[in-house]
């Protein structure tokens, strides 16, 4: 028999708010919870071989083992987008150090949930495949499987806003400020504005030849947006996008992927990840700045934070998880 | 005339009752009477009224004598002579009266004799009959004297309460008697234990008799017939030049057997007779070999001690002569086999045989187990791998592959000897093996009959099992006929299967996308390996499958690469290493296997196989490709994040639906 450890894939990370744990979620709907703080300390040590030996993590079930595909962290909830439906867990319920010594997969305990029905007459299931939350009003984005983003108050768990547009499932959103940007499967970037109904304007990068791979289609699976920047890659190239002119700046030929699912601009750096045997980092011109051999085959999730310590995750479709200090190399793998 | 005196006598009327009553009255009162007068006065008066009547009669007759006698005188004398007569009746009646009253007492007081006297009878007898108690109670003597009790001291030394008797019996509690007593008790348990005994060992002893008689009666049976066929066969021997046949019977080369294959031999007939299995069981092995060997065993235990001292010398001398030759000497004396061997023969369909010999190792007291079989009509590589002799009884219990001996001293042994354990030489030390002939490698210097018997069902079972789920495994490798199979369910498959090749272990592990199978575990070098190809259109399949050696308990195992056309007419080559559709193809067919209520098991692969094809098939259609139109009824193409495609079929009123996990 073959062990369906083996064939985890990692949709989703996040921190917890005391930056001590990480949890993950899996397409098995199975939460894992990993003490930072163990295991980075072991990591110092050089004792990698010892990594995850009993009681450092521990796991929590979804309700119907539900795929887990997207998590945010709250103030006092995590956040979690399965299939149709997102459910806010309180952080105390997850997070004690004295759970690592249940080696038992405890169903998760739901604080609350949000059901997003399917459209009518369809048997469509709506996977919530990004999520972002704006801590300052408790407004949730949540980029679904219904080519939808939709807003919801996370006060009384209304939906505040649809935003329609798009003719496939979205990939991801990001939001700077009252903008929000989403990349779909049919091969748009769109930009809204949080206060009105329709895109403001409307990108197809793989209109252009240089940057469309027809092997490996149009969509696009991540995008990020920064002031003057947007950068995206999915089925078609990576690039970077001047946002005031609409128009490519760098299109990265130096990545060797077969799909891009993951991208990151921070501090004039460019990361980058997915179906490839590295994760980049690049630079404003296509060139790299250095790469990193990943343990998946494909990287779905890519989670940093600077306090209290700095770290890189990185998950995608394997058991394993790349934990990196510092983006030049490779400090531990998580989930051994 | 009675009337008269009464009413003469006005006393008597005194009372004036009813006229009935009047004579009771007067029975009464004359009772009374007779209590209150004296009878002597009553006799007086007799005498004087008798004597009165003498007188008068006298004078009467006097006076009638004498002529003309005065009538008045007459009349008188008639007057007192009534008057005499009425007294005299009275009298009579007192006298009546009287006697009868007297009468009356005289029988009471007889009556009240005779019963004393029965009562002193009865004391009488009493009193002798308890004399003669007495007297026997006083006459009884036991019969404990004429016992002859065990001496005190050895009661002393036997009993478990002795020495507290003695001690009460010093101390003055007990007496000589109570002791006496306790000696008795003692005496009895110890002859109702012998007794016990000697019971059973007679009944032991009928038995035995009982059974002694029937074999002897079989025997006797036996004895004419073979006379009869000895007789019939000396022409026979003598046209052939042989020598007439000498008396040999079957259980002498039973009994040489070792112990562990004699058991092995014994249970296996025995389950044999019992089940009515096709299978035979005979010994093989030349029976004169076998009994020098056993002579021969019986010398070397003898002169073992000797030997030991003996040893060095010999080897100094042949020291750089035959340091080899000794060596390979020892070898095979440590691995050597016990002449005879126990052969166990499976019939199967299409005259097929399937033999498993057991061999016994002397010196690493192993049973080992080597597989020949005649299999006929299966051409196919596969076919062979699969039935081939060395690997089909392994792990027919997980983990029981026969590489090395169970036994741990073996192994030391081994490896002191610097000897390797060459199972093709000397057959496999399966551990169902040592169960079935009675070794246990916890403890295994003593065969027991208890272990080979509880295991020869399970093991003989499983191996029928086994020889099944292969045979069916061949044949459902062998089906080629899946398409039509899959458009009865309403899927049309249009891929072209190559057929099925077996793949060494060597490739496998040489292979990018079968490596971290092997790395994660799942996949042995003892796991049996095949490889087929599915062309679907312009796409290439290789369908690497392990089957594990005791399918199908687990299900088998696929390894998937994908080879297919690029845009710019190159090829892409995808495996679960560098492709999130190839790896979920593997997921799909490895890890979410559809529960069929009872699944026939001879079908089982045939539709993993099948359930492949389909969501090969349908991966590609929505893959997105030109080259791969959609023919499947496919509600969305690609959900989610990580582009899974919708491998979950679904049976729908209108057909199959695939649909996304």
């Amino acid at each position: 028999m073959v062990d369906i450890k083996y064939y985890t894939t990692i949709l989703s990370q996040t921190f917890s708010p005391c930056g001590n744990y990480l949890i993950t979620g899996n397409n098995y709907g199975i939460l894992t919870v990993y003490n930072l703080k163990n295991e980075l300390q072991s990591g110092n040590d050089f004792k990698d071989q010892n990594l995850s030996v009993g009681g450092r993590s521990y796991e929590f079930e979804m309700i119907r083992k539900m795929q887990i595909n997207s998590m945010e962290s709250g103030e006092k909830f995590l956040i979690i987008g399965g299939v149709g439906l997102i459910v806010g867990v309180d952080w105390d319920t997850i997070i004690d150090n004295n759970f690592g010594e249940n080696s038992k997969v405890e169903p998760l305990s739901i604080s609350w949930s949000i059901n997003i029905p399917s459209p009518k007459d369809s048997m469509l299931t709506i996977d919530v495949n990004c999520l972002i939350l704006n801590k300052e009003d408790n407004v949730l984005y949540a980029g679904c499987g219904d080519n939808t983003v939709y807003a919801f108050n996370l006060e009384c768990g209304d939906v505040m806003q649809k935003l329609e547009g798009h003719s496939d499932f979205i990939h991801s959103i990001d939001k700077l400020d009252d903008t929000i940007v989403s990349a779909s499967e049919d091969g748009s970037v769109m930009f809204w504005d949080v206060r009105s109904k329709d895109y403001s304007s409307k990108i197809i990068p793989s209109s252009n030849p240089e940057i469309k791979r027809p092997n490996l289609g149009n969509w696009i699976g991540s995008v990020t947006i920064t002031k003057d920047w947007m950068l995206c890659g999915g089925g078609t190239k990576l690039s970077l996008w001047n946002r005031s002119m609409a128009a490519p700046m760098t299109v990265y030929n130096c990545v060797e992927d077969s799909g891009i699912h993951v991208t990151k601009l921070m501090d004039e750096t460019l990361y980058a990840g997915g179906c490839s045997k590295y994760f980049y980092q690049l630079s404003f011109t296509d060139e790299i700045l250095c790469k990193i051999e990943t343990s998946p085959v494909t990287v779905f999730s890519c989670v940093n934070q600077e306090n209290p310590f700095k770290v890189t995750c990185l998950a995608g479709s394997s058991y394993k998880i790349d934990i990196c200090t510092n983006l030049n190399y490779k400090m531990t793998t998580l989930g051994i | 005339m009675s009337e008269k005196p009464s009413q003469s006598k006005p006393i008597i009327v005194r009372n004036k009752e009813s006229e009935v009553d009047i004579y009771t009255a007067v029975a009464k009162y004359e009772e009374k009477q007779t209590s209150n007068r004296d009878e002597n006065n009553d006799s007086a008066i007799y005498f004087n009224t008798l004597h009165k009547w003498q007188d008068i009669m006298k004078w009467n007759y006097e006076l009638k004598n004498k002529e003309n006698s005065p009538k008045e005188k007459l009349e008188e004398y008639k007057n007192d002579v009534i008057h005499l007569f009425l007294i005299l009746k009275k009298l009579n009646r007192l006298d009546k009266i009287r006697s009868k009253q007297k009468k009356d007492l005289l029988n009471k007081k007889k009556q009240e004799i005779d019963s004393k006297h029965l009562q002193q009878e009865n004391l009488l007898n009493e009193l002798f009959y308890l004399k003669k108690e007495i007297s026997k109670c006083l006459q009884y003597k036991s019969s404990d004297s004429d016992i002859d009790l065990v001496p005190l001291e050895t009661f002393c030394l036997e009993s478990p309460d002795s020495a507290d008797y003695i001690d009460k019996l010093k101390s003055g509690l007990i007496n000589e008697h109570d002791l006496h007593i306790k000696r008795l008790q003692w005496e009895f348990e110890q002859r109702q234990t012998q007794q016990q005994q000697c019971d059973e060992v007679e009944k032991n002893k009928e038995t035995i008799l009982s059974e002694i008689q029937e074999e002897s009666r079989i025997l006797q049976s036996i004895l004419p017939m073979l006379k009869d066929i000895r007789t019939a066969a000396q022409p026979l021997q003598q046209s052939f030049g042989l020598a007439p046949c000498q008396a040999r019977s079957y259980a002498d080369i039973v009994n040489l057997l070792p112990k562990p294959l004699y058991y092995l031999y014994i249970q296996t007939d025995a389950y044999r007779v019992a089940c009515k299995s096709k299978f035979t069981v005979s010994i093989n092995g030349d029976e004169e070999e076998a009994r020098r060997f056993d002579s021969n065993k019986n010398n070397v235990v003898d002169t073992n001690s000797d030997e030991e001292v003996d040893v060095p010398k010999p080897k100094k001398r042949h020291h750089k002569k035959s340091r080899t030759d000794t060596k390979s000497v020892q070898q095979k004396s440590l691995l050597s086999k016990h002449p005879l061997s126990v052969k166990l023969t499976l019939s199967l369909k299409n005259n097929t045989q399937f033999v498993m010999e057991f061999f016994y190792l002397v010196n690493l007291n192993l049973i080992t187990v080597t597989v020949t079989s005649s299999w006929s009509g299966f051409s196919s590589s596969y076919s062979r791998e699969l039935l081939s002799p060395s690997s089909i009884l392994d792990a027919l219990f997980s983990g029981d592959n026969g590489k090395e001996s169970p036994h741990i001293v073996n192994f030391h042994q081994l490896e002191e000897e610097k000897t390797e354990f060459n199972t093709m030489e000397v057959g496999k030390p399966y551990i169902w093996a040592q169960s079935i002939c009675g070794l246990d490698f916890l403890n295994p210097s003593v065969p027991d009959f208890l272990i080979s018997r509880n295991h020869i069902a399970q093991v003989l079972k499983a191996i029928n099992n086994r020889l099944k789920t292969r045979l069916s495994l061949i044949t459902q490798l062998d089906c080629s006929d899946l398409e039509r199979r899959f458009s009865v369910n309403g899927v049309n498959l249009t891929s072209v299967l190559s057929p099925w090749n077996t793949m060494a272990w060597e490739n496998f592990i040489k292979l990018e996308y079968c490596k971290p199978h092997v790395e994660f575990g799942t996949v042995t070098e003892n796991d049996l390996l095949f490889k087929r190809v599915i062309n679907y259109k312009t796409a290439t399949l290789t369908v690497v499958m392990v089957i594990k050696c005791d399918y199908p308990k687990s299900n088998p195992i696929f390894t998937l690469q994908l080879n297919m056309p690029t845009t710019n007419e190159g090829m892409s080559v995808l495996n679960s290493t560098n492709n999130n559709s190839v790896r979920e193809l593997e997921r799909e067919i490895n890890v979410f296997h559809e529960q069929i209520e009872d699944e026939d098991i001879n079908e089982m692969l045939i539709n993993i196989i099948g359930r492949l094809v389909v969501c090969f098939e349908v991966m590609m259609e929505t893959w997105g490709h030109s080259d791969f139109p959609k023919t499947k009824t496919i509600l969305y193409n690609i959900r989610g994040r990580a582009r899974n495609h919708p491998f979950k079929a679904v049976k729908h009123h209108s057909g199959i639906i695939f649909e996304h996990r």
